[in-house]
């Protein structure tokens, strides 16, 4: 087959793989502490195209680089600041700065949040609702008498004035290694330590919402149709050329 | 079929129920007492597929609601005279107790009335339930009824407590036990007002409208695509 039909194939799964993650962005625009992502697409393997030819001297015989393909090779997070929206909500908590909360997960261990939609369960631990037990400073569960408690910006939790417990908020360290599993959590892979107090700042009664840019995720929408549309297109007219060398050149009438 | 167009619809059931919250909050503007609700979303998982030339990309499946959580802040109080009207400053709830069930509910709607059952003349709310004093017993509306009779509850995680429709709560595992407040500052003659910020739930209103029509524009796109490749031939 013509070596274009290939690559304008390329083309239209690459993009089809680019929308499906730009769908998840736009369809997580309310989610609490939502870190938006992209695909990023590339060239795959260059390859020294030459010209066969019987005859050397007619043509030059090397035509140069060509690559065949496009292919998705990774999905990039992008993990800016999301607004802070007020809630009024106690048991809410939102950074801002660097950091993540350190929750305790039943499926896979401790995982990495900004989603502080916490909640007190029926023994008064502190959870994220469907993830795990929210972690303190020494990654133990943190358990509260009441939900009437307060936050310092540092993470502390008071009790009528008295200190109880402190928030983990994690920090990677270096090679440190984000792997986003759904439901707004990522997993570490690396090793991670507390945040320097300076560089965080924990807000009871908030939430920190998605990052997400609707300007940005409509365009790349519109731009990836575009793209999209025009490789089947090619496809098209290929497929126009097959047919055309079938019936047409084989024709001695 | 494109995840991207699921992923979209994931985002439409979403936003409606988002929306199905807002109007339920806009339309108890004026229920005395109420306290708004708001919608938590989560993500839903990440699913690693292939990105082509062995590479592996990972992709999102959508958003789902994860929970509504009440949202107990104090409402304005708003002075009526009436000698039946109680609102309560701070923390608490009243003890209502159903008259056919028996079953006891709390509520922050103080807009109480008497009841006459039999020859007694009892202090009950709007919709006839039996208002309860710090021992769960009925208060009768006699010569001697002081508004200090009433009960005040309190709970130690009240984000637990269920709705159980009518503007009334009721205890679960996850809100603890009612406990009685000593000395409740309740407020004779006034009414607790919603909680309900208008300003507040219009922007929120606003943003579950457009996150919808985001999302049927992405359908839209996702549809659109599916029809090249089905014009393909």
């Amino acid at each position: 087959m013509v070596r274009g039909f290939y690559s304008a194939a390329a083309g239209v799964l690459s993009q089809q793989k680019a929308i499906d993650v730009i769908s998840n962005n736009i369809a997580n625009t309310t989610t609490t502490g939502y870190k938006s992502q992209s695909t990023v697409e590339t060239s795959f393997g260059e390859h020294l195209v030459s010209r066969m030819s019987a005859s050397p001297g007619t043509a030059e015989k090397n035509i140069g680089p060509g690559s065949f393909m496009t292919a998705n090779i990774e999905t990039y997070t992008d993990f800016s600041q999301g607004t802070l929206e007020y809630t009024g909500r106690n048991v809410d908590m939102a950074i801002q700065g660097e950091g993540f909360f350190l929750v305790d997960s039943e499926k896979y261990g401790e995982v990495l949040t900004r989603n502080g939609r916490f909640e007190l369960d029926e023994d008064g631990d502190l959870v994220l609702p469907g993830v795990g037990k929210v972690l303190n400073d020494r990654r133990r569960e943190i358990n509260l008498e009441s939900s009437s408690f307060a936050v310092g910006a540092d993470g502390t939790i008071y009790e009528d004035g008295h200190e109880v417990d402190t928030l983990f908020i994690a920090v990677g360290e270096e090679d440190f290694q984000l792997t986003n599993i759904g439901q707004d959590v990522f997993i570490g892979s690396g090793g991670y330590q507390r945040a320097d107090e300076e560089s965080f700042n924990v807000i009871q009664a908030s939430i920190e919402k998605a990052n997400v840019n609707m300007a940005k995720e409509l365009s790349r929408i519109i731009a990836g149709q575009g793209h999209f549309q025009s490789c089947a297109q090619i496809l098209k007219i290929y497929d126009k050329i097959n047919e055309l060398s079938v019936n047409r050149i084989g024709n001695l009438d | 079929m494109i995840r991207g167009f699921y992923t979209a619809a994931s985002s439409l059931t979403a936003q409606q129920t988002n929306l199905d919250v807002i109007a339920n909050n806009v339309a108890n503007i004026s229920t005395t007492g109420f306290k708004p609700q708001q919608v938590g979303f989560s993500s839903l998982l990440q699913e690693n597929i292939n990105g082509g030339a062995g590479n592996t990309i990972s992709v999102g499946h959508g958003i789902k609601v994860g929970k509504t959580g009440l949202n107990l802040t104090q409402g304005d109080l708003k002075k009526t005279d009436m000698p039946l009207d109680f609102a309560i400053m701070g923390e608490g709830f009243f003890a209502v107790e159903s008259e056919e069930s028996g079953d006891i509910t709390y509520t922050r709607d103080g807009s109480f009335r008497s009841l006459i059952d039999g020859r007694r003349n009892y202090l009950a709310d709007t919709s006839g339930n039996y208002v309860l004093d710090a021992r769960e017993r009925k208060i009768e509306l006699g010569e001697d009824f002081d508004y200090r009779q009433i009960g005040v509850f309190q709970f130690s995680n009240p984000y637990g407590l269920e709705l159980s429709g009518g503007n009334r709560f009721s205890p679960t595992e996850v809100s603890g036990d009612p406990e009685d407040i000593d000395e409740p500052d309740i407020k004779v003659g006034y009414l607790e007002n919603s909680a309900v910020q208008m300003a507040e739930e219009m922007v929120k209103m606003i943003e579950a409208s457009k996150g919808f029509s985001f999302g049927s524009r992405v359908l839209q796109a996702a549809d659109e695509m599916e029809r090249t490749m089905n014009q393909l031939r």
